[in-house]
């Protein structure tokens, strides 16, 4: 008989006025692998607050394999044996795996260290999930599928029974997406619970055996395995299905030019963009990607073949990515593009001296920058500090300083990996639009997911090189390469 | 209306007044500069005293204070109904007796019973007497039987069937197979009007069937569910509507979703149902409440009534995709 692990009941949690579970139920049982769409981070936070940890809740009761943990009348702020696996790794990156698994345990109460008993045990666990690696391995050289691995190995020799995996598609690459789900499934036969939270509901398909849609503080529908398809989901999530980017024909003289680009991880890289063409890098190893936002930044010059940026090789040219009229993002632009302490007007305009090659800015020019963005921003281009804008609203003003500065060519890496599902709708329409405007924009992912409706192109990247070329019609095969 | 004078208003006055008290004695014996090294030590020993006891008045009178009081605030709102009858730190025995004997006043049964008597058809009004109706329906049948209409024979049948297990058994719970089989009867009847517009199925979600069919549930728990789901789900809906029956059994639940892929419901309104199922609603159960939409209230009233709060229905559902009824029980076996 299935045994329950989570229960939440009727769960409400307010904070600041705020109501962010809301009548909420759900629950998981073990061994299930449970999927979860969730439209907006601040409640998908709150619910992960609660899972880990009994903080109050406002009515409704919460249930821990079987046992009453948390409910409106009683909260005692205890640690329920809840593991959260996401982007930012938990092990130490100087000590080896058994030392993490063992020695940087809580409830580890041991003075003296019998090795050999500690590693009989971690072997013995990796043997129950048919992994083998060496425990004597420093963490910091592990790959990024072994890392999780190995902190899943350590919360089930912690006692965890729920793992939550947090949108485990911004870290793994398509080419180890199979291995994960293969290591979800011998966690099932563990009777390891897995909340599995993700943006995307096709990509769970596959793996869940339940997917819950989590919006505005409720569960909208729990989906069976029988309703894991688009028709069932169509109602409830938005739809980039009919969407229909403006596809370039390609005219005119390539913007940005790879030509038999290598350095340590490239390996003769050969990639093109034209005006108003958007060219997705699918980096399906994870090895490119940083490697070639290094060499366009200019911090790594060690490379071979060329970089023709406007017919110019970048290493003949002087100054930096403005001067190149090109602009990089990474996968957080919220957190590395913009300044948390400066207004609205004051991120929108900075650099824009530079750009526009004048030392000082007139008033009047700032002010007529203000009042073309009020039309889009509105009275948020007045905010004094930007600290409080939303996700969506700082999106806005990322994307609304790109439009003012209208580079050449526009590079992000990992363009959706933060936001919730109308946030990188949003995202999309921005960058539809950068692109209908003539901007050549490169996308490097790991995974392929939105940017299917905006490329032009996806250039499918492994062991540093290109190894397939595919125009929209030839999508459908993606899934098929790996 | 003359305002109360609430003898918890009282309590917090005298409390404040005591610690300012405290603490301007505690200023004063401070504030003196003595030299003794006795007064000092007085003083410290008097601080941490204080100290103690502020936090023990909060931790072991306030708070359990706060805690009765919301309580109570939430049974006065409908929130909650069982917990003020199990207070974990009652003002005295008295009180608890007090709240015991309400409690027997209730008379839980007799609500159960008012709830039960709503959703055994209105229609009928117990103005009808059974044992007339299964002889009429029977004498319809046998004439039916005679002139070889065979459809209106079976018809006839389905609908005394209906009718016996919905009004002559008086048992609070019964076998989820009984239910199943209910239900069953009753699409039967459906058949006839819907025809090939109305699919049904139930699946199960556990090791043992057989186990899970012999489980007790409340009695009319499922039929009134279902047949909401048609008329306010596939009725209205243009093309084959599916219902279906998911029965999954967990260590400690018994987890029934009813589903239809009908007109479904605006979030607004799934948020309001949701709320009035999420606590027991005592009002609900009174003779005069209108019929419409009150069959999931009424069954959802019974289960709390029967087996507690945690237990109930809970809605899901989006316009032009369908609603899931989801009810959870505890597992009882015969």
């Amino acid at each position: 008989m299935k045994k329950e692990i989570v229960r939440f009941e009727n769960v409400t949690r307010q904070e600041d006025g705020a109501t962010y579970l809301d009548n909420f139920s759900f629950y998981i049982c073990e061994g299930e692998i449970l999927g979860l769409v969730s439209v907006n981070d601040r409640e998908k936070s709150e619910l992960l607050k609660l899972l880990a940890r009994n903080l109050p809740i406002d009515f409704g009761r919460i249930y821990f394999e079987g046992r009453l943990v948390n409910s409106y009348l009683n909260s005692d702020y205890t640690v329920n044996k809840v593991y959260t696996i996401d982007e930012k790794s938990s092990l130490i990156q100087d000590l080896s795996i058994a030392d993490n698994i063992f020695v940087m345990r809580p409830g580890f109460r041991k003075y003296v260290i019998n090795e050999t008993v500690l590693m009989e045990q971690a072997l013995r666990v990796f043997q129950e999930l048919s992994f083998d690696i060496n425990l004597n391995q420093r963490v910091s050289r592990l790959s990024t599928m072994e890392r999780i691995i190995v902190e899943a190995a350590k919360a089930y020799l912690m006692g965890c029974r729920l793992l939550i995996f947090l949108s485990p598609e911004k870290i793994i690459s398509q080419a180890d997406y199979e291995k994960f789900h293969q290591f979800l499934l011998k966690l099932k036969k563990l009777n390891v619970a897995s909340l599995y939270i993700c943006y995307h509901h096709w990509i769970m398909f596959e793996i869940c055996d339940r997917i819950a849609l989590f919006s505005s503080g409720r569960i909208k529908r729990i989906f069976e395995k029988k309703d894991f398809h688009q028709t069932a989901f169509a109602p409830y999530v938005l739809s980039f299905e009919g969407y229909k980017a403006y596809r370039c024909q390609a005219a005119g003289d390539p913007i940005i030019q790879l030509d038999n680009l290598s350095s340590i991880a490239i390996q003769h890289l050969n990639l093109s963009a034209g005006p108003g063409e958007c060219i997705t890098l699918l980096d399906s190893d994870n090895q490119v990607t940083d490697e070639l936002l290094d060499i366009l930044t200019g911090l790594e010059t060690d490379y071979e073949g060329s970089i023709l940026c406007q017919g110019r090789d970048i290493r003949k040219q002087k100054g930096d990515c403005l001067d190149r009229s090109m602009i990089i993002l990474d996968d957080n632009p919220t957190e590395t593009f913009l300044f948390q302490e400066m207004s609205y007007l004051e991120n929108l305009s900075f650099l824009l001296d530079r750009k526009l090659r004048k030392s000082i800015l007139k008033p009047a020019f700032l002010h007529s920058v203000r009042n073309e963005y009020y039309r889009e921003a509105g009275e948020l281009v007045d905010e004094r500090h930007i600290g409080g804008l939303t996700l969506r609203e700082k999106y806005g003003l990322i994307y609304n300083k790109i439009s003012l500065f209208h580079p050449k060519i526009l590079i992000i890496k990992k363009p959706f990996a933060y936001g919730d599902m109308r946030c990188r709708n949003y995202i999309l329409e921005r960058l539809k639009a950068l692109k209908e405007s003539g901007i050549s924009i490169l996308l490097l992912t790991n995974y392929i997911t939105d940017c299917l409706y905006l490329s032009d192109r996806i250039e499918v990247i492994k062991n540093g090189q290109n190894i397939v070329s595919l125009h929209p019609e030839e999508y459908g095969i993606i899934s098929r390469i790996f | 209306m003359r305002n109360k004078r609430y003898l918890l208003n009282r309590i917090r006055y005298f409390a404040v007044a005591s610690m300012i008290f405290m603490l301007a004695l505690l200023l004063a014996i401070f504030i003196q500069e003595s030299a003794y090294l006795k007064v000092k030590i007085f003083s410290t020993v008097l601080t941490v005293i204080f100290l103690f006891l502020m936090y023990y008045g909060y931790r072991e009178i306030y708070r359990p204070l706060m805690l009765n009081n919301r309580i109570k605030s939430m049974f006065a709102k409908g929130d909650s109904y069982e917990d003020i009858y199990n207070l974990e730190y009652p003002l005295s025995s008295e009180e608890q007796a007090m709240f015991q004997r309400f409690f027997v006043l209730l008379d839980k049964n007799k609500l159960i019973s008012t709830s039960k008597k709503q959703s055994e058809y209105l229609a009928l009004q117990n103005q009808i007497n059974p044992h007339f109706l299964y002889n009429t329906l029977e004498g319809i049948r046998a004439e039916a039987v005679i002139a070889g209409v065979d459809t209106i024979a079976e018809m006839t049948e389905a609908l005394a069937t209906y009718f016996r297990y919905t009004i002559s058994q008086v048992n609070n719970l019964v076998s989820l197979e009984e239910e199943l089989a209910n239900v069953e009867n009753y699409y039967y009847i459906q058949q006839f009007r819907f025809g090939d517009k109305l699919k049904f199925s139930v699946s199960y979600d556990c090791d043992d069937e057989y186990e899970v069919l012999r489980c007790q549930i409340p009695k009319l728990t499922l039929q009134p569910l279902v047949e909401n789901a048609i008329y306010h789900g596939l009725e209205q809906k243009i093309g084959t509507g599916q219902l279906t029956i998911k029965i999954t059994m967990t260590d400690c639940h018994l987890i029934i979703m009813i589903s239809d892929d009908g007109i479904g419901m605006g979030k607004e309104q799934v948020k309001k149902i949701n709320e009035t199922l999420r606590s027991l609603r005592l009002e609900d159960a009174s003779e005069g409440s209108s019929r419409n939409g009150i069959a999931v209230r009424n069954v959802n009233n019974r289960i709390k009534l029967l087996f507690g709060e945690e237990y109930g229905i809970y809605i899901y559902s989006q316009p032009n995709a369908g609603t899931d009824a989801e009810i959870t029980l505890p597992v009882v076996k015969d």
